[in-house]
């Protein structure tokens, strides 16, 4: 009799122990990870029917996101999954102040245990499976613990989708909710050293100009796109590029066509209408840029300036 | 025995207790846990409320909420859209933070060029979402009131290789104001930017007037610094003439022969409101004309107060009548002012499109401005120049 009790104890306190764990790890994920404001890497596991079982007693890689914490650093997360083998499965949700992407030990852990049929989804759109309707931009855990079925539904407010703009549209950012962007609250007391690029006075002429993007002749990203960090906008002008589309970008305020400023990207389109060579897009007179009247095209090197 | 029986007590009597007094504490902490996960939930449940009042205007079930601000139910839906008095009324409605959610503006404007810290947007109002102990930032995007300008070929006025050449936008995506800047807009940015000089002149220039009206008396330099600080760009008559002239097929990207419609309406030069009253097809000026053209004639029109006019192809408004409006023209700089207003009645030679005057950006009197062909009334001494700024967006 005493035994029973004692077991039965045991049983009540392993299973209030489990739903705890339970609370914890949810507590854990959701006071941090819908606020990233980058998806960094996605596991090919991603979005499949089927539970994961393969490599059986491997820790993979899910996901990793960054985001800034109430003082304004930054934030990675990763999430990690043991596959079921000789034990079940753990989720481990792992935040840390570098890339986790590579190390499921370092940083802050937090695990859930006893994990089977494991299926892992960000939806690009609201898909009903498993019972259930996954909407889109959202992070499903999905699974089992102790023959309990568990979803722990995420939602991933500040990741973007790619956008498909036609007429009409605006430019609402394409997130789970359009238009609208959810961090924490900063510190008052928490301050950054200003990251953007570029001062309102800024032009090309005076050789003052920040370049936000940029691409070499042989069409080799000579520096990656970096003008969502221009303090006062950004622009397009035709580079050195031969490939079409490449333009050169930089930050601040436009001013096109004018003397010493880059000219005004025409099109590609627009230049083979004229019937013109476009194999080397930046040459004196190129009439891939236009300019004020009474200027002409001329390629410094860089960029198809009027002059 | 009965000493084993006894030790066996008091250890199962110390383990219970380690056990109870763990459960406790754990529970306490796991009713917090509790509480925040509901808290979230919560949060997150009040977010979708916000993006749909704030990007589609929908305010049904809220109008009791507003009743503080019965000017706000009058707006059409899309003035409804990004609307920071809609959202400002409902921060003041007690029984609608008792009933959704406590909610706080804390910047009406936060762009790249005053946040403290990395932003993915271009520029929102900032809000902040409480309840109970947890609290979230929400940034609410300003994009509602742009237009998108579809990647095709277009026409270009530009007399230095013929009299028009061609210019496209495939594979750059450029968004433009569908109407003018308000001048609840410029307060949002003169309380927004700290770095202004000369703000406080501008202040009292617009602080008594209408916040839905196009800002006026702004310079050249002020208006570039305005779109600037929102990161974007001063509007051009390149992209203005694309967004507001008819391109005649609309299935198709290309375009056959230069086509610079004189009107918005239709490629057509034989048809519409402007045509008709200059062929004297129709005998006078009236409401109808006017929610096209806001022209002269509409000033003495009691109901005729919306002055944008027509949409376009694209979907921007005032491209003729209503306010003076200043762009850049990177190939005409003398060509820079939409002079197609209400300072000229409707069979005004002005009310054409691509058709511009001169302003030299400093001043608002007559000697400022270079009318061309057709000069405004004598009665008219001081001129109100509006403005709208454009964007490019990353694919």
């Amino acid at each position: 009799m005493k035994m029973t009790l004692i077991l039965f104890c045991l049983m009540f306190l392993s299973s209030c122990l489990q739903e705890k764990e339970k609370i914890i790890f949810e507590r854990e994920v959701l006071n941090s990870l819908p606020f990233s404001s980058q998806l960094l890497k996605l596991s090919p596991k991603v979005n499949r029917d089927s539970e994961i079982l393969r490599p059986p007693n491997t820790w993979i890689n899910l996901v990793e996101t960054i985001s800034l914490n109430e003082n304004g650093e930054n934030v990675f997360h990763c999430l990690f999954y043991k596959v079921t083998g000789k034990e079940e499965g753990v989720i481990r949700y792992i935040t840390h102040n570098q890339s986790c992407f590579e190390n499921y030990q370092d940083g802050s852990l937090t695990d859930l245990k006893k994990v089977t049929e494991f299926k892992f989804w960000i939806p690009v759109f609201d898909k009903k499976i498993f019972g259930k309707l996954l909407k889109r931009g959202y992070l499903y855990l999905i699974g089992k613990r102790d023959g309990t079925s568990f979803s722990i539904e995420i939602p991933l407010f500040n990741i973007g989708l790619k956008s498909n703009w036609k007429r009409f549209s605006n430019n609402l950012s394409d997130n789970i909710f359009k238009g609208v962007f959810v961090s924490k609250s900063l510190k008052p007391s928490s301050r950054r050293a200003n990251q953007t690029l570029g001062k309102i006075a800024d032009n090309y002429r005076d050789k003052k100009i920040e370049v936000c993007h940029e691409f070499a002749r042989d069409c080799t990203e000579t520096m990656s796109f970096r003008c969502d960090k221009c303090r006062y906008g950004w622009y397009s002008a035709i580079g050195v590029s031969t490939c079409p589309g490449q333009y050169i970008r930089f930050c601040g305020v436009n001013r096109c066509g004018e003397r010493g400023q880059p000219a005004c990207p025409r099109g590609i389109e627009s230049a083979r209408k004229m019937e013109i060579d476009n194999a080397m897009l930046c040459y004196d007179g190129s009439p891939l840029g236009f300019c004020r009247r009474g200027l002409k095209t001329v390629c410094d090197g860089r960029t198809l300036i009027c002059l | 025995m009965m000493n084993k029986r006894i030790i066996f007590t008091i250890l199962f009597a110390i383990l219970l207790s380690g056990v109870g007094g763990y459960f406790l504490y754990g529970k306490a902490k796991l009713d917090q846990d509790v509480r925040i996960n509901a808290e979230y939930r919560k949060l997150y449940s009040a977010i979708e409320v916000f993006q749909k009042i704030w990007t589609e205007g929908e305010l049904s079930g809220l109008e009791s909420h507003l009743k503080d601000c019965p000017s706000s139910l009058k707006l059409s839906r899309e003035k409804k859209k990004c609307s920071r008095e809609i959202l400002h009324c409902l921060s003041k409605n007690q029984e609608f933070k008792r009933k959704y959610i406590n909610l706080e503006i804390k910047r009406p404007l936060v762009s790249k060029a005053n946040s403290q810290s990395p932003i993915n947007f271009s520029s929102a109002l900032e809000l902040e979402l409480s309840y109970g102990g947890t609290s979230l930032v929400l940034h609410l995007e300003y994009g509602c009131h742009k237009a998108f300008l579809p990647h095709r070929i277009y026409t270009l006025e530009d007399s230095n290789s013929r009299k028009y050449s061609w210019w496209d936008n495939i594979g750059r995506n450029l968004f433009i104001d569908k109407t003018l800047v308000k001048n609840g807009d410029i307060l949002d940015w003169l309380k927004a930017d700290s770095d202004l000089k000369g703000g406080d002149e501008i202040f009292k220039l617009i602080v008594n007037s209408d916040e839905s009206l196009p800002a006026v008396g702004l310079s050249q330099k002020e208006m570039v610094r305005y779109c600037a600080f929102r990161g974007e760009q001063l509007m051009d008559t390149v992209l203005f003439d694309a967004a507001s002239m008819h391109p005649g097929d609309l299935n198709s990207n290309q375009m056959r022969f230069p086509l610079r419609s004189m009107w918005p309406w239709d490629y057509k030069k034989k048809i519409g409101t402007i045509y008709n009253y200059r062929n004297k097809k129709i005998k006078e000026v009236t409401l109808k004309e006017c929610n096209q053209v806001f022209s002269r004639e509409c000033l003495e029109i009691e109901k005729a107060k919306d002055r944008e006019g027509t949409h376009t192809w694209t979907g921007i408004r005032s491209v003729l009548g209503g306010s003076l409006e200043y762009f850049r023209n990177p190939v005409y700089p003398k060509k820079n002012l939409k002079a197609s207003s209400h300072l000229y009645n409707l069979d005004s030679p002005w009310h054409e499109l691509g058709k511009r005057a001169w302003w030299d950006g400093t001043g608002f009197h007559i000697q400022n401005f270079n009318f061309r062909f057709a000069d405004p009334p004598e009665s008219v001494k001081k001129f109100d120049v509006a403005f709208r700024c454009y964007k490019e967006e990353r694919s």
